[in-house]
Formats: structure tokens, sequence, C-alpha cells
């Protein structure tokens, strides 16, 4: 089923639509658009460039109706990096804040901050923690595909690969992090429904070249290893050279997750299996109408839709 | 044969009643989804009851929220309260997963998970670093998953917690990670050693992404002390449970940490 005929997104596009009607009406009478603040994690990762992408042609489409500002991390990791753009945003006073959040914990404290100054918040890509967000007593949206769906998506494409018994390993991105955990839950529900064993699970950190050194040493511990998933395609970049440099092309599969621009030849010739698209430039959009959407009704953050789920595609090489 | 022709109609039935609850939910508050789990919930002669549920009902009702408590399976529950408007599921253990489908509202009580092995058994060891030597089972909770995931440690989740008893007697492995009390053990004639405490884990209540905000806020504010509010002392003693009560009071974070 192509992407814009899946009943989800016409669903989507439907409100963001409606949305995108109410806010023309109103913003049309204000003196000045509302600011929207779209902060991503690594922009070194073309996942997120994609995303960028997507939201700036969409803000060029609308630009009477609101400013896009675009920031993000240089490293996965710098969860503190993305506190400090936060600080700055709530200074500036924008009126909402579009997050791909690079820890689903740290960052709730000020986004917390963030509400109580009136900024809207919209969480997209990376769900924040529902146990910190109960614990701090708020209601952020969360707009984006499930990663176990995903994850059981181009897990189940690749255990039809596979035997029974055979083993495989998962290196996940940073541990602390909600899609980390659910696409690993989606992974481990795809190899156990077919028999095949997990020998092994660590963090990559979402990085090419930490994931190319543990994939070296799992590939040295363990040379009956026939498959290597990865949490998304960057690490699968860095597994993809591990078993470039082992002379274990061909013999080790390996699937990702984004499907990112530079995965393309290598799904063609076979050196990555498969992987998942979630529609980058697309989650992005989402999130700033549901942003757009709030302002213009003057929709209390409480009151928001706390799930927005997006779709979701298995791309394969063949 | 007959049963595959008699099993579908069974089950539009139960669908259809499940479907009748959720409704009736709409209405008048939330349809609560909760597996037995003695003796914290108990069903005999299908009424369901135990302090989690009326400790819950009573919280509830004062928040003006009325309440239909069903008994159901946990996977069951978690597929339909995806489903079903204004369904919450009540003692659910934290997973990332689900909490893509579901929103996890509050806390509502504490589980300790331990580390057993059988009396006799010549098990060694006092962290989880050291369960690497062994073969583990352990209760299908992500939590702990993550936790055995990230210390190397490999592990068979048991999916009908029920059976990890007999599966530890049968030695099917060393060691079994659980929230039972040896006491519980004993009772079904297995003598166990427990050897150290795995982590503390909440339980908690998560609702139907669509249930109506009001109705949220009003739960958070409710249970901001899970099921152990002054308010519902009075229920726990009822069973037998004021000890237990009080020791939750004094040691959980969420209350003893309160300003």
């Amino acid at each position: 089923m192509k992407i814009h005929s899946h009943p989800l997104f016409q669903r989507l596009m439907k409100v963001c639509l409606t949305s995108l009607t109410l806010t023309l009406s109103v913003t049309a009478n204000a003196a000045d658009p509302p600011r929207i603040a779209l902060v991503m994690k690594s922009l070194a990762n073309p996942y997120f460039v994609t995303m960028a992408e997507g939201a700036r042609a969409h803000s060029r489409e609308h630009a009477a109706h609101y400013d896009l500002l675009i920031t993000g991390i240089q490293n996965e990791t710098d969860s503190a990096g993305q506190i400090r753009i936060l600080e700055q945003l709530i200074i500036e006073k924008v009126d909402a804040i579009v997050l791909a959040p690079a820890d689903s914990g740290n960052l709730v404290p000020v986004v917390s901050k963030a509400l109580d100054a009136g900024v809207t918040v919209i969480n997209i890509d990376n769900k924040l923690d529902d146990r910190v967000l109960a614990e701090a007593g708020i209601n952020v949206p969360f707009v984006g595909a499930s990663n176990t769906k995903g994850a059981i998506m181009v897990g189940s494409y690749l255990a039809k690969k596979l035997r029974a018994k055979d083993k495989v390993a998962i290196i996940e991105g940073i541990s602390t992090t909600t899609n980390a955990k659910a696409r690993t839950a989606g992974f481990r529900a795809s190899m156990e429904s077919a028999g095949i064993e997990i020998i092994e699970i660590q963090s990559g950190q979402w990085e090419s070249a930490v994931a190319e050194k543990i994939a070296t040493e799992m590939l040295q511990r363990h040379p009956d290893l026939k498959a290597i998933l990865c949490g998304n395609d960057i690490m699968a970049l860095g597994v993809t050279a591990a078993v470039h440099a082992a002379g274990l092309e061909g013999r080790v599969k390996i699937i990702g997750y984004d499907n990112i621009s530079p995965i393309a030849p290598m799904l063609a010739d076979g050196r990555i299996l498969a992987t998942v698209d979630q529609f980058a430039g697309q989650q992005a959009v989402f999130g700033i109408e549901l942003a757009l959407k709030a302002l213009t009704e003057d929709t209390p953050q409480q009151d928001l839709p706390p799930l927005v789920q997006t779709p979701l595609k298995l791309i394969t090489g063949q | 044969m007959r049963l595959k022709q008699v099993c579908p109609v069974y089950k539009l039935l139960t669908l259809g009643l499940l479907m009748g609850l959720a409704h009736a939910a709409l209405a008048d508050g939330v349809t609560v989804l909760v597996e037995p789990y003695p003796p914290f919930v108990t069903e005999q002669s299908g009424k369901i009851a135990g302090p989690y549920v009326d400790a819950f009902e009573k919280i509830a009702h004062t928040k003006g929220i009325e309440t239909q408590i069903v008994s159901m399976p946990i996977r069951r529950a978690l597929q339909f309260s995806q489903q079903a408007p204004n369904t919450c599921v009540l003692a659910l253990n934290y997973s990332a997963s689900d909490a893509e489908v579901l929103i996890y509202l509050s806390r509502i009580t504490p589980i300790f998970i331990w580390a057993y092995a059988l009396g006799d058994a010549q098990v060694q060891a006092t962290s989880l670093h050291d369960l690497k030597n062994y073969q583990v089972g352990t209760v299908d909770i992500a939590e702990v998953r993550y936790l055995l995931d990230g210390a190397g440690v490999k592990h068979t989740p048991l999916h009908i917690n029920a059976l990890g008893l007999k599966m530890l007697k049968a030695k099917r492995f060393d060691v079994l990670l659980s929230d039972l009390s040896p006491e519980l053990a004993a009772r079904e004639g297995v003598a166990v050693k427990r050897l150290f405490n795995v982590i503390q884990v909440d339980r908690w209540l998560a609702c139907n992404p669509t249930t109506d905000s009001a109705t949220v806020a009003a739960l958070r504010e409710g249970l901001k002390e899970g099921l152990f509010s002054e308010d519902v002392r009075g229920v726990w003693t009822s069973y037998g449970m004021g000890e237990y009560y009080n020791q939750v009071r004094k040691e959980w974070a969420p209350i003893n940490k309160r300003p």
C-alpha cells in the first residue's frame, strides 16, 4: 500500500488540512505569526536532515502563517546541549516547540519549565518517558510511529531469511531512550516468534563508529552469528563496515531503521537487507501542524491528544 | 472440529460483552481492567475484590469518577484497552512498547523483584553479574529485562508467571527472578531461598490515550500516593494487610519523598 493511500496518513492529512485552514483564518489577522521551533537530535544524521527539509518545505509553503526556527545538536548523546537550546527558546519566548528529544527522561524538567512559561510543546520521534511525565504531572503529546510495530515489521522480514535456532545480536540506540527500548522489544518479539536466538544486546549509542566497534568485537566472539539487528540506519552503516572488514559480507545479514538516503545503494546490493521508513519529513510536519492547531484554537496543553500515530513502511532491496 | 466452530462465536460474544462495557464506561466514567493477583486482586465466584480494587474504587469515587472493574488476563487487557476509549489497565508494569499505545497515568504500587534459587541448590549469586554463570528465568517485566540486557545476562522470560516456581522446581533454570514471596512458594510446596533483591519497580494505571483529559487529571491527582493514601488505610486493614500498607507508606518514594 502506498503511503498516500494509507488510511492513517489520509486521516492525519485531513486533520492537518483542517487545522491549517483554521490557522490561515486566524493568523491572517494577527500582527505577528507564531514562532515555532523545531528542535532535533543530531544534525549529522541524515534522518534529521530529511526531517528538517520536510519542515522547511512546509514553512515555505505557509510562510505567512508561522515562522519556523530549526535547531539541533551535533552528537546523539548531547541531551545537555538540547536542554540549553530549550532554555534559550524559553527566554526568546517562542510560541511552540516541536521536540525530538535526545533523552526520554533528562529533557522533561526543561519541557515542564517551557510549559510553565506558556510555550506549547509537542514531542516527535522519540517519546518522552511516561514515568517521568507522570511524576511531573504534565501532558506532552507524542506525534510519531510505533517503534515496536516498525521493529516487528523489519525483524519479521529478516526472520524469514533465517532458520530457527540461528544466532543473532541486537545493537540498540541509547538505552535510556524510549524508542531504543521499543525497537529492541519489537526485534526481540520477531526473533522469539521465529525461534531465533538473540545472543547479545548492546548499545551503539545511535552512532556509526560505536556500532562498528561493537560489531567487530561481536563477530570475533560469535563466528556463527547470522544477523545483526540495528536500532537505526546510522548504526547499520557502521555494522556494514565491520562485516566487510571481517570478510563476512553475505554471511551476516543486517537490518536497520529509518530509511536514510545513504543506505539506498546498500539495500540495492544486499549489504543491508531491510529498513523501516517512518517518513521523517512528514513527522516534523505533523508535529508542527499539531502545534499550530493548538495555538490557533488556544487549546490548553493538558487537553491536547497525548498520542498521534503516524505511518510506517518496510523498505527492502527487492 | 466442533470446538473450532464454537470458538469464533464465543470470541464474538466476549468481544461484544467487552464493547458493551466500554460503551457503558463512556457515559459514566472508566472501565478498569485488572488481572487477578492474589492477595492484592482476587476473584471468587465471578466477583473481583482485594485491596487494589477496593482502594482504587474508593479513590476514583472520591474524585467523582464512576468505575467498572473487569477481571481480564493482562495480555487481553492490553489489546482491549488500546481499542476502547475510557478504558484503563490497573497494575500494569511499565514497558516502552506499551507506552507507545497507552498513557501511563500514575504509579499505584511498588513491587519487589528478588532472585530465588531452590533451597538446596548450589547457587552463589549476590548481584546481577553473578547470574551470567546460571540459567535464569524471569517474570516478564520489561524493566527487569532491560536490566538483564544491560548486564549481559541471558534469560528466559516467563509468559505465564505462575509457572515460574514449577519450572524452578523442575530445574529448567537455576535462578528465578520473581515478585513472589517465600511464603507463597512454601504454600506451593517449593522450598526456595532468596539470593538478593534485583530491583524495585512500580505498577501503574495506564489508560487509552483518548481518555477524557478531566478524568486523567482527576485520577492523577487522586493517585498521587498510589493506592496507599491515608484515605484508604481502612481498605488495607480490612484485608489484614495494615502492616504492609504502613511499610509501603514508609518506604515508597512517591510517598516518603513528598514535601
